[in-house]
Parts: C-alpha cells; structure tokens; sequence
C-alpha cells in the first residue's frame, strides 16, 4: 500500500506550482502586454504627433510666406515712390482681416508712417523688437516673426510679421509690418489635440512665439534652457519628452521645422493622456482577466479538494474493510476458541456420567434401573455428539481439521456406524437395513474417522425422522466415486427448505414442528466433511414420502491410482 | 502379554476413582494412583508398572511436563505411558505423541477404548 501522506504532500507541492506557475504567467503576460500596449499606444501617439506637426509648420510656412510676399508689395510700392498708401489699402482691402488684422510701414526713425486701420494714427514704435531688429541688423534682409504683441493701434494680440525697407544704396528707411492674429493661426490645430495637449511655434532664438494648450495662451517664454531645447532645433524633425516648466505637465512632443525658417513647432501630448487610451482596453478586461483566473483557480483547487476528499474517503472505507475482515477473522478465530474450551469443558462431566452408567449397565440390575441407566448413558451420548459437533465446527473453522487418509474397509466402517445406532433404532420399533453393491471395491483411501462421522451424522437424522419406519442404508460405486445413501420415510424436506439444510446453525421449519432437537450443526458439519474428503453431498426428498441423503467419495486419490480401486 | 498393572495419575479423585473401577472391570493385574507428579515418582519409585494412565490438566506439574520428566527417568524409556485428556482439539493429541506419550485417550470414553489403551495386545 502507497504512503498516502507522501502522496498528499506531493499532490500540495504539485497544486502549489500549478498555482505559482498560473499566477506567475498572468501576472508576467499582463506586464508584458502592458508594456507591449504601452509601446504601441506612443507609436501611435508619435505617428498622430507628427502628422499634426508637419501640416501645422506647412501651414505656418505657407502663413509667413503669404504675409511676407504682402510685406514685400508693400516695400516695393514705398520704395518705387508710387502711391503705396492707396495701393496697401487696395491689398488689403482683398485679405482675410481676421487673420490680418493690419498693415504698416515703420520709418527708419521708429515712427509708424502708414497703417490700415481706420483710425490710424502715427507712433513711436522705435522701442518695438520688430522694429529694433532690422534696426540694429545690419541691413539683413530677413523676415522677423515677433510673439504675439498687443497692438498700440489696435489693442489686440497679434503677430508682427516685419521686413526691412533698403535703398538701393543700402541705407535703411523703415520696416513693412503685417500682424496675424494668432488665434486663427492656431485655433484649427488646437481641436486636434488631446486634453492638456499643447501646440506651440518656437524660434531658434529660443523665445516661443505662441504657445497654446487648454487653459489659455502665452508667449515670450524663454525655452532656451529647457532640457529639450537643443535636441529639437538640431534636427529637421523629431521628438522629445516635455516636462513643462509652466504647467508642470510631461509630454510627448513632436517638433519639426517651419520651412528653411529659424522656425519650429512643437505638438505635444500628456503621456498620461496616450497610455490610458491605448490601454483602456486591458484595463476593462483586466478584472475578467483575473476574475477567471480566480475562479479556475478556486475550481481546480475545489476539485482537488474533492478528489482528496473522495481519496479520504476512500482510504477510511478501505481501512474500515481491512478492520471488518480484521475483526471477523478475530470474531472467527475467539468463536471456535470458545467452542473448543465449551468442548473441553462439557467432556470432564461428560466423562463422569458415560463412565458411570457403562460401568452401572454391566451391574445385575433391575430392568428399570437397566432401563434408566440406558437412557442416562445414551443422553450423555447424545451431548458428546453436540459436543463433538461443535468442536468439529470449530476445528472446519479454523482450518484445524486434520485428516488422516489411509486404506479404509468400507465395509467394515460402515457395519461399524449401523452397530452403534442399532440399539437406538431398536428400541424405537424401528430397523438399519444396509446394502452395500458388490461393485463396491473392499478399501477407499479416506479418512476412516470422518467417514464414520458423516454416516454417523446421517444414519443418526435419518432414524430421528423415520421413528419406527425403517432407514435404508445403501453403498454403491458410481463411477469414479463410492455412493453413500441414507434413506428415510420420514416427513420429507421441501425443494425450499433443502437449500438451507446445509447451512450452519439454521433448522428448518419441519424439524422445529417435528420437535426434533439439534443444533443445526450436524448437516453443515456433514458437508464440509465430505468436501474434505473431496467429495459432493446432497439430497433427494418429497414431502411426506421421505428424504435420501447421498454423498459420493472419491476412489483412490490419495495416493492417486495406488490403492481403493478393485476388490 | 500377561495383564499390566497401572498407575492412574489425575488430580481429580473422582476420576480417579472412576478409572480405577473401569480398570478393575478390565481386570488388570494392579492399579494404583496418585494425584500428583509428586505421588507419582514416589509411585513409580516403590515399584514398576506396565502402563501409566495420566491426566494432562493437573495443577503445578502437567501431564505433558511429568510424562518427560518419567520418560528420561533411567528404565522408564518403554514404559507406557497413555494422556487421558478432555483436549479434544485438532493438534493435541499429535501434541501429546510428541511429548512421549505412547497413546491419547479423550474424555470421555469407554472402558473397550481404555482397554485398547494400556492392553494394545490384549
């Protein structure tokens, strides 16, 4: 028998990797599709980035160029001496006047000469960068994009678009200025972004220009020591992770040049924005996710359980079954001791009584005396016979019974158990007939005591039931075996009742009403002797004619061929 | 063989006395007894016997321990000694044989069997 504690220490080590190596797979497959959903959703983000980026600074870069070429009609008109008043006013008077909110021309002293708002009057804007810069330039004939400026002129926030105006000779005489209104220059872009996104236009000088995101809009905020800073103006395009120092917001930033501009725009997203939209998804199947694992594991675990359970249950009812054969065989093994002790213990008396009433029935007595003395011993004799059933039933039992296989006179044995019972038969009214067939052999190698205990057991019911009719007792060969017949005239068995009769302990219904005593043990005991010897036994009977028991011993087969055959 | 004379060995002396009746019956040449291993010795001491009929179940000293106790005595090698038991299970009497005994007779029994018994060639 296996060890079932080891095996259920090996079934907890098994369940218990089972487990690990099922968690340890959710737990890793979640990180790694995390990570996976995580790289993805900032491709992506990238991607939608830098589309963004690249149609804003082509949208800048076609802006600034349209202004520029305004910028630049205007210069040539003033500079060719022509009305360039009426014809800036005729320009303009084409444009967009949301996205240009005005036109003007600065002097070479500071002083703005010409402007088309319709109010416009003449201004120092000496001290104005967009001005200073071409002032101070050198005569560089470069645009200027300025960060938005509320308008002296036109207290509104826009951009100042500026050229320089140079004679031929060199000599500077002023500016062209044409404004853009910022928010119309970034409101398309801004319904792109995400939530707490941000676009911006930046100049390499490192002075934003404008700077949108959803809480408002600034500019003129020095980026030129931002971490991020140089890596976007030494490409054309690309990304950076923007910390802001004015929101305090990390993001994912596209940057990309405007044109051959000293120009970049930059097109940002919080990170925190991108991952839970890309990973939205796990996080609604996440819990199922686990939910099921859960419950597997619950289920797997309840189902070990189960089968533990059943194992226990198992191992108790196979300990239960060893413990019931156990305590049978116990139950046996104190039965037949107590039978043997009964045994021993009713011979002491038993000897007294039968060595008496022997000894007394050879004394001269009177013939009611005799009698007396005759019925005293057979009494006794017949308590020896329930005694020595029961030891014999012991003995069947526990496997004790010993034979002794010898060369038997058949005859001999058989005249010997009809002389025993002879008297008895007498003294009923009743007769032993026996016949024993001449095709019986002389000698049957059997055991001689057992043999007579079966006739014995059967002559001795036989006369029970025939009272004062006679019992026939016939010997035959049949076959191979020897037939022992007992036959009687008495009440008969019924085909019910002959299937019990060889069961220890039990009396069939006739014997009871017939007042025939016994233990019940006699036919059992009969059975199992003769199936010591190796033979069969059984009977023949019809109810109220008479019953005939048989047993058939077998020739010879101890030693096998040597003796009992022949005659 | 003449008839024996024999010692009935048994602590009860109503078996005794019944014994001594059955062997009288028989007409043995003497019978004795003695109700102990003790009495026995001195028994068989004071004279020789040709047979010895002893009881197994007795206090102190059992038939089985006096019977090779008597049977290693010098001269008592074939001396008959024969168990009267009550034992009457499957390996007693092959137990009895073996202890020395030359035959078992098992309570009860009768007086043909106790002939048989001490008088084999009688």
């Amino acid at each position: 028998m296996q060890n079932p504690a080891k095996n259920i220490s090996l079934v907890s080590f098994a369940k218990g990797l089972l487990t690990f190596l099922l968690v340890a797979t959710v737990i890793g497959g979640y990180f790694f599709f995390q990570k996976d959903a995580r790289q993805q959703a900032v491709a992506r983000a990238q991607e939608n980035l830098q589309s963004i980026a690249y149609a804003l600074s082509v949208h800048v870069d076609g802006t600034l160029e349209q202004a520029d070429h305004i910028g630049r009609v205007m210069r040539h008109h003033y500079v060719t001496g022509k009305d360039y008043a009426a014809d800036a006013r005729a320009v303009y008077a084409e444009l967009d006047t949301k996205l240009y909110p005005q036109l003007g021309i600065i002097d070479a002293k500071g002083m703005s000469i010409f402007g088309t708002l319709p109010d416009f009057k003449p201004l120092d804007l000496s001290d104005r960068k967009h001005f200073r810069v071409h002032a101070d330039g050198k005569g560089a004939d470069v645009l200027f994009v300025s960060a938005p400026v509320l308008g002296r002129a036109s207290k509104k926030l826009s951009l100042q678009l500026s050229r320089p105006i140079n004679s031929k000779d060199g000599k500077f005489l002023g500016v062209t200025v044409v404004s853009i209104n910022p928010e119309e220059f970034t409101g398309v872009y801004r319904k792109l972004l995400l939530k707490n996104g941000i676009i911006a236009l930046n100049g390499f000088d490192g002075i934003n220009r404008i700077r949108v995101d959803s809480t408002g809009f600034n500019f003129g905020n020095d980026i030129s020591n931002t971490p991020w800073f140089k890596s976007a103006t030494e490409k054309e395009q690309g990304f950076v992770s923007t910390l802001s120092s004015i929101d305090g917001v990390n993001r994912l930033t596209a940057f990309r040049r405007v044109g051959e501009r000293n120009l970049f725009v930059t097109v940002g997203a919080p990170y925190a924005e991108i991952e839970p939209n890309y990973l939205a998804g796990y996080h609604i199947v996440l819990p199922w996710i686990t939910a099921f694992i859960v419950i597997a594991l619950l289920t797997l675990y309840g189902m070990s359980l189960n089968l533990q359970n059943l194992n226990t249950r198992l191992e108790n009812v196979n300990q239960q079954l060893v413990q019931n054969v156990d305590l049978a065989n116990e139950a046996t093994a104190i039965k037949s001791q107590f039978l043997a002790s009964v045994s021993h213990e009713l011979r002491t008396p038993l000897h007294g009584i039968l060595g008496h009433a022997e000894l007394l029935s050879l004394e001269d007595l009177p013939v009611d005396a005799k009698n007396s003395v005759s019925t005293i011993f057979q009494s006794a004799n017949h308590l020896l016979n329930i005694t020595n059933q029961l030891l014999d039933i012991a003995k069947s039992k526990s496997g004790e019974q010993q034979l002794d296989f010898l060369d038997v006179e058949i005859r001999t044995a058989v005249m010997e158990v009809i002389a025993l019972h002879q008297s008895t038969a007498q003294q009923r009214g009743g007769t032993i007939t026996c016949t024993i067939d001449d095709s019986v052999p002389s000698l049957l190698n059997t055991d001689v005591t057992a043999l007579k205990r079966i006739l014995h057991n059967l002559v001795d019911n036989g006369l029970k039931f025939s009272k004062a009719a006679p019992v026939q007792v016939d010997v035959s060969r049949n076959g191979e075996f020897i037939r022992f017949a007992v036959t009687d005239s008495g009440v008969g068995i019924s085909p019910k009742n002959q299937k019990k009769l060889f069961v220890n302990y039990v009396q069939v219904h006739e014997f009871e009403t017939r007042e025939v005593g016994g233990t019940g043990l006699g036919l059992a005991l009969t059975r199992s002797l003769v199936e010591l010897l190796g033979g069969n036994i059984g009977v023949q009977s019809s109810v109220g004619k008479g019953s005939t028991f048989w047993f058939n011993l077998p020739l010879g087969i101890r030693p096998a061929g040597q003796h009992g055959v022949g005659s | 063989m003449n008839a024996p004379s024999v010692l009935v060995v048994d602590d009860n002396d109503d078996n005794r006395k019944l014994a001594l009746r059955m062997l009288q019956v028989i007409s043995v040449a003497a019978a004795d007894q003695a109700a102990n291993a003790q009495e026995c010795l001195d028994a068989i001491a004071a004279r020789s016997y040709d047979c010895i009929l002893m009881d197994i179940s007795m206090p102190e000293v059992s038939g089985v321990d006096l019977c090779k106790v008597v049977r290693n005595m010098p001269g008592f090698a074939s001396v008959r000694i024969v168990a009267c038991t009550a034992h009457a299970g499957a390996h007693d009497k092959q137990r009895f044989l073996e202890a020395g005994f030359n035959d078992v007779l098992t309570k009860p029994f009768l007086i043909a069997d106790l002939k048989r018994a001490i008088w084999p060639g009688a």
